[in-house]
């Protein structure tokens, strides 16, 4: 089975959204189920520079019914969408189900969609590459990788779904914030003092949230400690 | 017939791998290269195709991707080596244009693999 990650140019509801959305900087599926009458029931997360309304996206979305939007970040502005809108909205994805390809990853941003699907081999990755070409035009392949399972299918923000109303916004703003400054990476780019200092608490407190923070996150993962 | 791509100089463990792993014994190699990279004089020094791995080998420069194509299928050669330069952030072994026009061919198929350090194409089919 091989993963393929892929580009192809804007089209549909992130086009829209990514064209005429003010601020809008990233669209991703996250889940889709079909409705009756050729329509489908879209999840998406929006990222944004700037606040969103239910009643921008409607605006910005004349031929879609916007069924709910909410916050969920906490310092950026990211938003779980739900729309109902016709199926030719999303093509790539009908494409990927159509040809049998398990979809991952669609996300509208920097003027294209990029997509990881799983395939079952070469041939069938000429096949789904040639029925995108078909509708799309053009298709640039990024990547590759070899796996033995399909893997998930779409859903990627699920960890973030399941953390969302689990831990409090002073415990994700610390560590979104420590995040965001390269408190993670390795080689770290920020210490516990300039997080400490940016967030305008004292180091020992921000040890103590961020301890926290993992805890809640391993409860999460493996269950109630003891 | 083997055809091994190198999309750069720098290269040689991924033409030891090919020759290690993919290529048979005694098998004739073309290592293939574009205008993009620089004479494979020093990668064939280092690897030593035939006195290492005992194949007999030559070494081409075609100008550009379709002349690469069109070399793969002229020879209909059974396998077909890529090296991997490149991955992606999330590991993905990257696939530039000459890759792309491999793979997406309609001409060809067989069985794709995806290695450490070479993409191969194998049991490759013509449909000419």
């Amino acid at each position: 089975m091989l993963r393929v990650e892929f580009q192809i140019g804007l089209s549909g509801i992130p086009l829209q959204l990514l064209e005429t959305g003010e601020n809008i900087e990233s669209i991703e599926v996250d889940n889709a189920f079909p409705v009756p009458d050729s329509d489908e029931l879209l999840f998406l997360t929006v990222c944004s520079g700037s606040s969103v309304s239910e009643e921008q996206l409607s605006a910005d979305l004349p031929d879609a019914d916007i069924v709910y939007v909410s916050r969920t970040g906490v310092s950026h502005h990211t938003y779980h969408v739900s729309v109902v809108a016709d199926r030719s909205s999303l093509t790539v994805l009908s494409l990927l189900t159509e040809n049998r390809a398990v979809p991952h990853r669609i996300v509208g941003r920097n003027a294209h969609l990029e997509v990881v699907t799983s395939v079952r081999d070469w041939q069938h990755l000429k096949q789904v590459a040639g029925a995108v070409e078909e509708v799309h035009g053009s298709l640039k392949l990024v990547g590759t990788t070899q796996t033995d399972r399909p893997g998930f299918p779409l859903g990627t923000d699920k960890v973030r779904q399941s953390v969302s109303g689990k831990l409090s916004e002073q415990q994700l703003s610390v560590l979104e914030t420590a995040y965001q400054m390269g408190f993670f990476q390795v080689p770290q780019e920020a210490t516990a003092e300039e997080i400490a200092g940016e967030l305008g608490i004292s180091r020992s407190t921000l040890s103590e949230r961020l301890r926290r923070v993992q805890h809640n996150f391993c409860t999460l993962l493996f269950g109630a400690y003891g | 017939m083997s055809v091994i791509v190198v999309r750069s100089a720098q290269q040689a463990e991924s033409v030891r791998e090919a020759l290690r792993s993919v290529v048979p014994d005694h098998a004739t190699v073309h290592l293939v290269r574009l205008p993009t990279v620089d004479s494979l004089d020093p990668l064939v020094e280092a690897v030593g195709p035939t006195r290492n791995y005992g194949v007999d080998f030559t070494t081409r420069c075609l100008p550009d991707i379709p002349s690469t194509v069109e070399f793969v299928v002229d020879r209909a050669a059974s396998c077909v080596c890529i090296g991997i330069s490149e991955r992606t952030s999330t590991g993905k072994a990257r696939i530039d244009p000459l890759t792309q026009s491999l793979l997406l061919e309609e001409r060809l198929s067989g069985t794709l693999v995806v290695g450490n350090d070479v993409i191969t194409l194998r049991e490759m089919e013509y449909d000419t």
